[in-house]
């Protein structure tokens, strides 16, 4: 990036002669050309910086956590005793990663709502798979169209297949 | 919509055009080495010299833009965003979710941080700690590091984990005593919300739990459940005002299941909703005064005059002209004997019957025309005569009997419409019969009349009913109707009337001759509406026009119209509907179980379809992982922050969630942070005040030899890629 020092203040209006006087707010707001001393010149603009997916992020850490776990296993497998009296550590306590820290998927039994109205559904639409309160709820399920009922059932996450 | 009660409508609150901040003075902390205390939040960037008592905050999005009509680029970030409506396309933010990913957002917000603190030294000389996310991909954190030391030169850089620093602003020992509070930190953050235990002022980053379950997951959620709610409102509701309705809307239930029992009922669901207004514009309606509306009726008149007399006109011309043409037969006529054949081949007409046939048709046209324009009524047909019929065939020539059988025809045409206007007449005379009859009953008794009626208005409903019914069945492949159905298309196939043998030799097939045959096909044919149907919508029509003209107690609402698209009483607390005209009352969103369903996804996210565990059951794994002891110590200070945290009523419900879970004699305690949104910055300005700021951060020289991914592992830090002090 070139450096920024050198340029001057953007408040004099001595570009276009034409161009009002006082900078609307936006300009006012804009720090393109304020300058930024404290930045390093020489530094260039790494490869490293292009900016990743979020998904190739997650899975070079996953490649690179399990390659950590099978060193340390390996290593712990060198130095074990000849009785074998090394103790089993998880890795997971010393090295918690981003993926590792996340929460398990829920064991209680998932609670059924309506999903129409969010009231208590204990019934199910055998065509639609949506869940309903009562029978007014459930004229209203009969009259939705197939792109109605799609909606509600990805609010709650279920994706039906497209036939 | 009632118009006694108050209504609980609060209008959209307006946004201000932001407001510019000038950068501070540096001159306070020039070649001081104070420490830089940046919060760096998924939504807000708060940044600050640790001596200060408040950070300043600004959104964390930045837009690099180009100013259309003036070809300016701006750099916007924050609240400037706000100034210019075009850069909020073209906004980005450094953070996706819960990782760092855009690294020259992250440098243009830290240039704009820089800047506002009036830093103009060629490199940034202050120790910085910055906050991360518990366990970050080390990624982010490399990219970070990076940054840091080689674009802007810092001396030190640590890192820590926000909500732990809140904890410690909150649980602040006085020195000389050392930092050994226990807890249970419970995060809110904007993507995610985390469980962290501490024991002896350490977090323990191995057994904390992150639920990727934020206020933007929350926000999406109330989004799309408005949308569903909704699906014709009139204007677009965008993020930021869904996240106002979060905000100041919803709450979390204390017991879950308990209030939906109570909201089954429509008077407290009713009473449970808040209404945002939003914006509308009232149509202009043209009002026509009275003068302009008899002025725009003189003027149709009028022209419906100049139209009649244009025709009479035409009709007049047209006339004349027919005159004026027999005349000119007329004479043809006359002049036949004088004239040769040749002239007259000129005319066109063949010879004297043509001639003859021409002149009286002219005739009768031009006397009808004259009766017409006389009388100006309909003429009666006078019977025609027709006097060859009688004749018999052999008296007549060629001629003559082709003339006979033409005046056959016509004879027959002339009784056959003589018959039709009787029959006509005769159903008039019955139909009259039948309603004065009607009407006689009506004024005897109006009573039985109206019950008599009403049984009949009944019954067409439910030959109705029963036919939708029966059609809905038939799509059911299972239904007794549909087995039916198939069972009479198989007989049909099988058709056993027709005895094998003769089948073989050609037999023929007698299926339609008895007319009950062609019954079956109504059965089996289901898309072809019946004209039943029909019949029974016009039965139903007439009844209930009588019903309402006559009868004072039969409504608007008993008609089948109404009573089919009635809706529930609950449907309609869910949802009330609006007049068609009513524009200010179509943009308005009612809100009652949302305001409770959405929070409630933290405790169950499987409700909004994010397949994890809820916050109740997260804590019970964490704690599950610690002695009994090491749990009392914990619970008995769990400490709840984060900018979502201030949604109402968490506290009781945290309680209620794990009270069940602990043994009866653990106290439990749990507690909110004095400002949780601001509180992580202040504690981490307080631990930069003290010395222990030096033990923790990574020197550039260490930076250089380690590179960016290792930092040092201290209490408030995370611990993936860290080393020992």
């Amino acid at each position: 990036m070139p450096p920024k020092g050198s340029t001057k203040r953007r408040l004099a209006a001595n570009d276009d002669g034409s161009a009002a006087s006082t900078p609307t707010l936006a300009e006012q707001f804009s720090y393109l050309h304020q300058p930024r001393p404290f930045k390093n010149p020489h530094y260039t603009k790494n490869v490293n910086r292009r900016t990743k997916n979020l998904k190739t992020v997650l899975t070079q850490e996953r490649e690179r956590e399990r390659a950590e776990r099978e060193r340390i296993r390996l290593e712990k497998e060198g130095n074990m005793d000849t009785d074998g009296q090394a103790p089993e550590q998880n890795p997971a306590d010393d090295l918690p990663t981003y993926s590792s820290i996340e929460a398990p998927p829920s064991v209680l039994p998932p609670g059924r709502y309506c999903d129409i109205t969010g009231l208590e559904g204990p019934y199910t639409d055998p065509a639609t798979g949506l869940r309903y309160h009562d029978k007014s709820i459930y004229e209203l399920i009969k009259g939705l169209s197939a792109t109605a009922a799609k909606d509600y059932l990805a609010a709650r996450g279920v994706n039906p297949i497209v036939k | 919509m009632s118009e006694g009660e108050t209504l609980n409508i609060t209008r959209l609150p307006f946004q201000p055009l932001p407001s510019v901040v000038p950068p501070d003075s540096y001159d306070a902390h020039r070649s001081k080495q104070t420490p830089l205390v940046i919060d760096n939040g998924s939504t807000n960037l708060r940044f600050g010299f640790a001596t200060s008592s408040t950070p300043r905050t600004g959104l964390n999005v930045v837009a690099k833009y180009k100013e259309r009509r003036t070809n300016k680029p701006l750099l916007l970030f924050g609240e400037g965003i706000e100034a210019e409506s075009g850069a909020k396309a073209q906004a980005k933010t450094p953070w996706e979710g819960d990782v760092l990913l855009n690294f020259d957002a992250l440098e243009n917000a830290l240039d704009y941080a820089f800047i506002h603190l009036g830093i103009d030294t060629p490199t940034v000389d202050h120790p910085v700690i910055m906050t991360e996310r518990l366990s970050s991909p080390l990624h982010s954190r490399a990219l970070t590091s990076e940054l840091m030391f080689e674009q802007y030169a810092v001396p030190s850089l640590a890192y820590c984990v926000d909500s732990v620093m809140s904890f410690y602003h909150n649980n602040i020992p006085s020195p000389p005593i050392p930092f050994t509070s226990d807890g249970l930190v419970v995060s809110f953050n904007s993507a995610s919300t985390s469980v962290i235990p501490l024991l002896n002022g350490k977090g323990i980053m191995s057994h904390a739990k992150r639920i990727p379950w934020g206020a933007t997951q929350a926000t999406e959620f109330l989004l799309k459940l408005v949308q569903l709610k909704y699906p014709t409102f009139p204007t677009r509701v965008t993020t930021a005002q869904t996240s106002w309705m979060l905000q100041n809307f919803c709450e979390f239930a204390i017991d879950y299941p308990a209030l939906l029992r109570e909201l089954k009922d429509p008077l407290k669901l009713r009473a449970s909703e808040r209404i945002v207004q939003f914006p509308f514009i009232l149509p202009v309606i043209e009002e026509k005064t009275e003068e302009e509306l008899a002025r725009i009726a003189e003027r149709k008149k009028e022209q419906g005059r100049k139209l009649q007399e244009i025709a009479a006109k035409s009709r007049m011309e047209k006339l004349v002209q027919k005159e004026s043409d027999l005349q000119h037969l007329l004479s043809l006529r006359e002049r036949r004997e004088e004239e040769s054949k040749k002239d007259w081949a000129e005319e066109g007409f063949e010879n004297d019957a043509a001639l003859d046939g021409a002149i009286k048709k002219l005739e009768s046209n031009l006397k009808r025309a004259r009766k017409k324009e006389a009388d100006g009524e309909d003429m009666e047909d006078e019977p025609p005569s027709f006097p060859l019929i009688d004749v018999p065939d052999a008296d007549l020539d060629e001629d003559g009997l082709k003339e006979k059988k033409k005046q056959r025809l016509l004879r027959a045409g002339y009784e056959a419409r003589e018959r039709a206007r009787k029959e006509k007449e005769r159903e008039r005379e019955e139909r009259e019969a039948e309603e004065r009859k009607e009407e006689e009953e009506r004024d005897r008794d109006l009573a039985g009349w109206a019950t008599k009626l009403r049984k009949e208005h009944d019954a067409i409903i439910n030959k109705i009913k029963d036919r939708n019914r029966r059609k809905a069945a038939l799509t059911d492949r299972k239904s007794a109707a549909s087995q039916a159905r198939m069972k009479s298309i198989a007989n049909l196939a099988a058709d056993e009337r027709v005895p094998k043998k003769r089948r073989k030799n050609g037999g023929e097939d007698m299926f339609g001759a008895d007319d009950a045959d062609w019954q079956i096909y109504r059965k089996i044919n289901t898309t072809a509406p019946s004209s039943d149907e029909e019949d029974d919508y016009a039965n139903l029509q007439t009844v209930e026009q009588k019903l309402l003209a006559y009868d004072p107690t039969f409504t608007a609402e008993h008609t089948h119209a109404s009573l089919s698209s009635q809706r529930s009483a609950l449907m309609q607390a869910f949802r009330p509907e609006y007049a068609e005209g009513d524009v200010e009352g179509k943009t308005r969103i009612h809100l009652n179980v949302e305001r409770w369903r959405v929070p409630e996804a933290w405790f169950q996210p499987s409700m909004a379809g994010v397949d994890s565990a809820g916050l109740g059951e997260v804590i019970q794994t964490v704690l599950a992982r610690f002695t009994d002891t090491e749990k009392g110590r914990l619970v008995k200070n769990v400490f709840v922050t984060g900018g979502p945290s201030q949604i109402p009523n968490l506290l009781p419900r945290l309680n209620a969630t794990l009270r069940p879970i602990l043994p009866p004699e653990m106290p439990l305690d749990i507690v909110r942070a004095a400002d949780p949104v601001l509180d992580a910055w202040r504690g981490m300005a307080d631990f930069a005040r003290t010395d222990e700021l030096k033990r923790v951060g990574v020197t550039k020289a260490e930076y250089e030899e380690w590179g960016g991914e290792r930092i040092k592992r201290w209490w408030g830090g995370n611990w993936n890629a860290s080393v020992p002090i």
